[in-house]
């Protein structure tokens, strides 16, 4: 008679692999929590830009106040991500062109509203308002998948060790 | 602050702030709208009002007309203390075709030195002059050689494809790049003889350029750092001066200080060479008192201000004209608040050939000169 052999599984590794998954899951929750809280709070930092735009006729300064929120938004951002900066080549080039993609993206939205202006009149008073917003919000989230890449960067290590366990 | 507060705050901010300033703007709007039908029906509800703004409009190139003269009859600029010499201008008009010759020669044979003698139109009544220096100056335009962009797109069916609707797009039928390039070129040169010095620079070849001049902004004597004047000058000419000026000078310093100078151009080298006549009055003030302009077909160079100070420093300058041409009517006298008059005698003739080009040219202004036809203005 054959005998048969029954798989009997080591309570040891049933419970690290379902210690591994549990880690993994809370590490992507914990990333996608962090890159959502910095999400936000670029949202705000546009809707204030956004207000600050409203008042056009003092341009100058708007736009000072305008560059001191958006050091202090970067500065924020890096502060949530740990001040994880990457020092990968790509990543550094692409945030360059990506500060030029949002202040083109600003000045084209300002573009757009005071062209749209000749033709609705009115609608160029928010010109300034627009720009502001888009260009923050553009900036925002390029530095916020900045700092989340030199931050995954730094903290691999967590999971290669999700991965060993 | 909890976060969804903070969100709630920026956003009822946001709203207000965009109603209010919204509000604001259709506000003003509306504000001026209706200023505006305010003063249109109270212009309307006087017939006096109306009945004078028309007669303004009907009338309104008299006004012109009489702005004009008025500009003039305060000029009052004094008559050269030196007769015109019909014999000196005959061979100043020749310099000015020579020194168009030269520019020409230099610009295709880049091995050409300079030397008038060996030009077409050079003739006995230059052989007892020596030339002392040639001018040499950055050309005003550039050569420009275009090349086709979609060369290497022929091969490729797909890209040939695709820069065809790029470019049905962009509205461009014939994309091309274009390629610059500039050398130095002549201006002008410098002559001698026993009897005086004669300085030409040469002008342009084409008649419509003037056309542009119509928009002629002018700048005050701070904006060009190598030449000093009174009033507002053409920025056009000026720049261009300013290019040449090192080398005029250097030129005329060699000159015997002692015999009369006469400076000489057609067309735009005719406001070159009163600017050069001006520029030598200050950096080689003793040959002021022997300086002699005469110009041909010349644009006016500055406003009222300008052209009397000018007349005092070189009183002895003569103004050749054709009354058919074009050119010396440009820029306006008086158009989009700028000012512009001549300084120096007038002389005129009249030859119609039927367009810019033929009543502009030098072979025009020589076979007058040559002929005597040219008169003093009243």
């Amino acid at each position: 008679m054959l005998g048969t052999i029954e798989f009997v599984p080591d309570p040891r590794m049933i419970t690290g692999r379902l210690r591994a998954a549990d880690t993994e899951e809370r590490v992507q929750q914990r990333l996608v929590g962090r890159y959502e809280v910095v999400q936000e709070m670029v949202v705000d930092y546009a809707l204030g830009l956004a207000i600050l735009g409203l008042f056009r006729d003092l341009l100058t300064p708007v736009l000072v106040i305008t560059v001191l929120l958006v050091a202090k938004m970067i500065w924020d951002i890096a502060r949530l991500w740990r001040f994880a900066i990457s020092f990968n080549p790509i990543a550094v080039l692409g945030q360059m062109a990506n500060t030029v993609g949002a202040c083109a993206i600003a000045l084209l939205a300002w573009c757009s509203l005071e062209l749209l202006g000749a033709i609705v009149p009115g609608i160029e008073c928010f010109a300034l308002s627009a720009a502001l917003m888009s260009g923050a919000w553009t900036l925002g989230a390029a530095f916020n998948t900045f700092f989340m890449n030199g931050f995954l960067r730094s903290h691999s290590r967590i999971s290669l060790e999700v991965n060993d366990a | 602050m909890p976060e969804w507060r903070r969100r709630q705050i920026l956003l009822t901010a946001l709203g207000v702030g965009s109603m209010a300033s919204g509000l604001g703007s259709a506000l003003r709007r509306s504000t001026i709208l209706s200023r505006q039908a305010e003063l249109t029906t109270q212009f309307l509800n006087s017939p006096q009002a109306v009945e004078e703004a028309v007669t303004r409009a009907i009338e309104g190139d008299i006004e012109a007309t009489a702005e004009v003269q008025r500009i003039l009859s305060g000029l009052n600029l004094t008559a050269p203390p030196n007769p015109y010499e019909r014999s000196i201008s005959k061979t100043l008009i020749l310099a000015s075709r020579l020194a168009t010759e030269q520019y020409l020669t230099g610009k295709f044979n880049l091995r050409y030195q300079g030397a008038i003698d060996s030009l077409p139109s050079f003739g006995e009544r230059l052989s007892g002059y020596m030339q002392v220096a040639s001018i040499k100056g950055p050309d005003m335009v550039t050569a420009e050689r275009q090349v086709p962009l979609n060369e290497r797109g022929k091969q490729d069916p797909l890209l040939a494809g695709i820069n065809l609707i790029r470019s049905r797009i962009q509205g461009v039928a014939s994309q091309a790049l274009v390629e610059q390039w500039s050398y130095p070129v002549y201006w002008g040169f410098v002559l001698t003889c026993p009897q005086h010095h004669i300085l030409v620079l040469r002008g342009t070849q084409r008649g419509h350029e003037w056309l542009q001049t119509l928009n002629a902004k002018q700048i005050a004597s701070g904006d060009v750092p190598t030449l000093g004047f009174r009033g507002r000058i053409h920025r056009g000419f000026a720049t261009i001066y300013g290019r040449l000026s090192n080398a005029i000078i250097e030129a005329v310093q060699q000159l015997d200080v002692h015999k009369p100078l006469y400076l000489s151009g057609h067309s735009l080298g005719a406001p070159l060479a009163s600017l050069a006549a001006l520029d030598i009055s200050q950096k080689v003030a003793a040959l002021r008192k022997n300086l002699r302009l005469y110009t041909y077909a010349s644009p006016r160079l500055g406003d009222p201000t300008f052209a009397k100070a000018f007349n005092g420093i070189v009183p002895n300058a003569y103004r050749v004209i054709n009354q058919a041409d074009l050119v010396p009517n440009l820029p306006p006298t008086s158009a989009a608040n700028l000012v512009y008059v001549h300084a120096g005698e007038q002389w005129a003739f009249t030859s119609a050939a039927g367009d810019i080009g033929p009543n502009h040219f030098i072979s025009a202004y020589r076979h007058a000169i040559e002929n005597e036809m040219e008169q003093r203005a009243g």
